[in-house]
């Protein structure tokens, strides 16, 4: 809290807007944090899984996915924390949200591929029927 | 304050992504549940397992709580957005507020989609972990 005061007294602008916009870009790191961390447990289920039932999962992909939330969060507490800024640079603002494009994008194929491993393969109807 | 709009609705769309990864991971936790749980011994069928078995729902209110909060971007996104760029000096400061407030709101959805998936994950993790 004491950093959202410091932010409070740094600022020019009103001090609501700097406390709103403080509290917000602090959730937004706890949140990313944390969903990264939840994603990276489904790399550690994936292995685990992989090793009891023999079946490949590509628990690394999985795992190594999530990373650019983890940039993202990093990015944005450099530029909130330690610069001070109310809103990140335009260069910051593309390399933390195009690497967290890139994460979302490839968590998602990461966990549709678990899913494919985990889901029963259907077998086909013999005779065509 | 300048506002990048197409970095802008490019993070909305990341969101979704992570919504998505967030339910099929809520899916296969609740497959792999099945696995786990058929499994156990009768003895420790006493114990909480329609608790434990239904973890995989944290994952899914996760991936809800997110899909809220990139509603809430793209609301900060194409309503407010367009109104902070063309309004008049006086106008400023109410509209702004109102957008970091939204913003809070929308930090606060992935906040809590966080920590409900990480305790599906992590909860599952224990379950398994011997």
């Amino acid at each position: 809290m004491g950093l959202v005061f410091k932010f409070v007294l740094s600022s020019s602008l009103p001090p609501d807007v700097v406390m709103w916009k403080s509290i917000s870009g602090y959730t937004t790191i706890i949140g990313a944090l944390f969903l990264w961390l939840s994603l990276f447990f489904m790399g550690i289920i994936a292995y685990k899984y992989e090793k009891a039932l023999k079946k490949k999962t590509n628990w690394l992909f999985i795992m190594l996915a999530p990373s650019g939330v983890l940039f993202y969060a990093l990015i944005q507490a450099y530029s909130l924390i330690i610069v001070g800024n109310i809103k990140m640079t335009a260069n910051q603002t593309w390399v933390s949200y195009g690497l967290f494009f890139l994460s979302g994008l490839f968590s998602l194929l990461g966990a549709w591929q678990f899913k494919k491993a985990v889901s029963p393969k259907k077998r086909r109807r013999e005779g065509g029927r | 304050m300048r506002i990048i709009y197409s970095a802008e609705f490019l993070f909305a769309v990341s969101i979704l992504l992570f919504s998505g990864s967030l339910l099929i991971s809520g899916l296969i936790v609740k497959k792999l549940l099945k696995l786990v749980l058929g499994r156990r011994t009768r003895e420790e069928e006493h114990s909480n397992k329609s608790a434990v078995g239904g973890i995989w729902v944290l994952l899914i209110i996760g991936s809800i709580s997110l899909i809220l909060g990139s509603i809430v971007h793209f609301i900060k996104l194409f309503g407010f957005m367009p109104q902070l760029a063309h309004a008049e000096p006086y106008d400023i400061l109410p509209l702004l507020l109102t957008s970091m407030k939204m913003g809070t709101i929308e930090s606060l959805t992935v906040l809590i989609a966080g920590i409900l998936a990480f305790t599906g994950g992590f909860i599952y993790y224990l379950l398994i972990k011997n």
